[in-house]
């Protein structure tokens, strides 16, 4: 019964985890400006993610080594730091835009000052992630996010094409006006297909698997987490892509602005969806920036061999404890400047899949080694689809800067 | 003795080397940091061609419109006080800076008029969202409107762009 | 495995640095040969200073500024068990790899329920 309980809470808190700043305003966007013709980018996105979830988490399991430790291990400490610090700016800057998301949407809901709301958000964060534990904090968080499920219910209100729906999940490139959009529609599929593998969610995912102290015997349930909660938060992306695609095109809207979104909700369900999403959003948004800035603190102590963990009292892991603490400051600061969240995020998913093959070749190489996996060894499967993945994110990586550069980020 | 001397030598071959290197590794990253600024410096500075102006037509367009389906939901009861006024002050805000943004830029002399063109929507955008901020009365037609002509000139900007 | 056929670069090198109460204190970030005779270890290097060494000129100038030169030698005789971690014979306090000591403990230590899991 109990785990039970914990996988169906495992299953929510992947699915509400899914969803940040960055896939909300690509997800919808890219429905607004491409219609259906990206749902395949989501849904090989979502293929992505599971395998190397599910492999970061069965690596943790089985050997207890979180990800920077074996991105140190088998590239050595100079390539490895060069792939922290790109992954530290990352984590920065992604917990830069959820705060400034989190501020945004409070200002929305609450009306006044936004960078009252940004120190507002700041104080919170620290405050959650300092009382609260590890297990309440991806409880709280993950389940709250899940009132972002308006979007799907209200895209049944929609003038919805379900066949082009159909066609959307075939891998397509459109009939478009100029060669511009073509380029407009490459950048768009990578940057939503970063946005759902973004390197955070596997460093988080498998620390989080070593705070909740798995073991071999949890490969079954790391398993049935990553495979149906994964799923099912691509079912919300699916949803948003939907709403761009049927509600805001034939309006001639790209929301640029995350209380923009929830104007579909609104006009589905009234208030109550608004308020709804609003909220799911501030949850989806604040779980984002403590995933992020965690992730970070994570990293840094995997890779240096830091006492770490949520588990511990803070001054029994300073270091570790303290790097968060600095990543939500940094993060508030960058924001507190001015700069617009949504650009921040933008650019942050176009560096992150740059750095996604350095983090999944280690993961990769230690998943198919009988030596550190024993029997818990990449099946043939898992092996196919790690080595097709690796190649996509490797070209995708290579395309992703000049595609922003050229397509003035994705603005054409 | 003769063993002494190559390792010192060798040290002082290695020190020599890895200064080189150093200032090898130092100078790379100078020109890199160097290009990359000179690059972002230009781009800034380029006058306003057919794509950037399309790019601030877009955004137009795309603001006009969810200024209308705010009013339409307002006022059919879908949103709270709170929300409709941050969201247009927002929105404002936005539309705003394009059109400082296009009084302040040099524009590439072929595309003059239709930067022009752009300034006034932006403005009429402007006005409209900023008598909305002030009263509770906000013209959804006239975005509408504005939001179709910014369409139409985004779409002449692209294709012209294209050529 | 024995220490006969132990392969320094991939099992001792950048492994998680335990002490005997199995706190984490550190990697390997290098080690220290003796090669005045038969090539043998002496100890394993922690710290910023020895990890700094292995990256290119200017950067390791550049860690060297922010991050310090400090290297703490542990003796290969301290060496207990090698597994996919290094565990020690004594504790990070006996050996200078406790954290805390350092100031990131004197600021974390100071904050209220620091103590609290």
């Amino acid at each position: 019964m109990k785990k039970a309980l914990e996988i169906f809470l495992g299953i929510l808190t992947a699915m509400g985890g899914f969803v940040e700043i960055g896939e909300l305003v690509f997800t919808v966007d890219a429905g607004a400006k491409f219609g259906y013709s990206l749902l395949w980018i989501v849904a090989l996105g979502t293929i992505g993610i599971i395998t190397y979830g599910e492999m970061s988490g069965r690596i943790a399991a089985v050997t207890e080594m979180p990800v920077f430790f074996l991105i140190r291990q088998r590239a050595g400490y100079a390539a490895g730091l060069a792939t922290l610090l790109a992954a530290l700016g990352v984590s920065l800057l992604t917990c830069a835009a959820e705060i400034g998301g989190v501020a945004l949407l409070l200002k929305t809901l609450l009306g006044g000052n936004y960078f009252i709301y940004v120190v507002l958000a700041l104080v919170f964060l620290l405050l959650v992630v300092w009382f609260l534990s590890f297990q309440a904090i991806e409880r709280v968080f993950g389940l709250l996010g899940l009132m972002m499920i308006v979007f799907v219910v209200a895209v049944f209100y929609f003038n919805v094409d379900w066949a082009q729906v159909g066609a959307g999940f075939i891998p397509n490139v459109p009939q478009l006006d100029t060669s511009k959009d073509y380029l407009v529609y490459a950048y768009f599929a990578v940057a939503l297909l970063s946005s759902i593998m973004l390197p955070y969610e596997t460093y988080f995912y498998a620390a989080g698997a070593l705070e909740d102290g798995w073991n071999a015997s949890d490969i079954t349930l790391n398993r049935i987490i990553v495979i149906i909660g994964f799923t099912f938060g691509s079912v919300l992306a699916i949803a948003l892509v939907l709403t761009g695609a049927s509600f805001f095109k034939p309006l001639m809207i790209e929301p640029q602005l995350p209380g923009g979104v929830a104007l579909a909700p609104a006009f589905a369900l009234g208030k109550w969806g608004l308020i709804a999403a609003l909220v799911g959003m501030f949850f989806a948004f604040g779980g984002a920036a403590i995933e992020n800035a965690l992730s970070g603190a994570y990293n840094l102590s995997h890779f240096f061999g830091w006492t770490w963990g949520k588990f511990r009292p803070p001054k029994d892991a300073p270091r570790f404890n303290l790097s968060w603490i600095v990543i939500f400051l940094l993060a508030t600061v960058i924001i507190l400047t001015g700069v617009d969240p949504v650009e921040v995020v933008e650019y942050s998913i176009i560096f992150a899949v740059v750095i996604l093959p350095f983090t999944y070749f280690p993961m990769l190489l230690v998943a198919q080694d009988p030596k550190e996996m024993g029997p818990f060894v990449n099946g043939k499967l898992a092996n196919i689809l790690g080595w097709i993945f690796l190649i996509l994110v490797s070209m995708v990586a290579l395309a992703a800067i000049p595609l922003l550069i050229i397509t003035n980020g994705g603005k054409g | 003795m003769a063993r002494g001397e190559s390792r010192s030598s060798k040290k002082v071959d290695r020190r020599a080397r890895a200064k080189l290197d150093f200032w090898i590794e130092a100078g790379g990253i100078l020109i890199f940091c160097a290009l990359v600024a000179a690059w972002f410096i230009v781009s800034s500075n380029e006058p306003l061609d057919a794509e950037g102006l399309a790019i601030h037509a877009g955004d137009i367009r795309s603001f006009s419109a969810a200024g209308a389906l705010l009013s339409d939901e307002f006022s059919h009861g879908d949103l709270t006080d709170t929300f409709f006024h941050e969201q247009i002050e927002l929105i404002d805000d936005k539309v705003e800076d394009i059109g400082k943004t296009l009084g302040r830029s040099d524009v590439r002399p072929e595309s003059k008029s239709d930067a022009e063109q752009l300034k006034t929507f932006a403005d009429r955008a402007h006005t409209t969202f900023e008598n909305a901020r002030q009263k509770d009365n906000i013209k959804s037609d006239e975005l509408r409107q504005l939001a179709g002509l910014a369409k139409a000139l985004e779409d002449n900007l692209r294709k012209e762009a294209e050529k | 495995m024995s220490f006969h056929d132990l392969d320094l670069s991939d099992h001792v090198l950048d492994r998680q640095v335990i002490d005997s109460n199995h706190i984490l204190c550190g990697k390997v970030d290098d080690i220290e040969f003796d090669d005045t005779g038969e090539l043998r270890v002496t100890a394993i290097l922690v710290g910023n200073g020895a990890a700094s060494e292995r990256l290119p000129e200017f950067f390791k100038y550049v860690s060297r500024k922010l991050f310090g030169t400090r290297v703490t030698r542990v003796s290969w005789s301290e060496v207990d068990v090698i597994t996919h971690q290094v565990k020690l014979k004594s504790t990070a306090a006996e050996l200078g790899l406790d954290e805390r000591s350092g100031a990131a403990y004197g600021i974390v230590s100071s904050l209220p329920s620091s103590w609290k899991k």
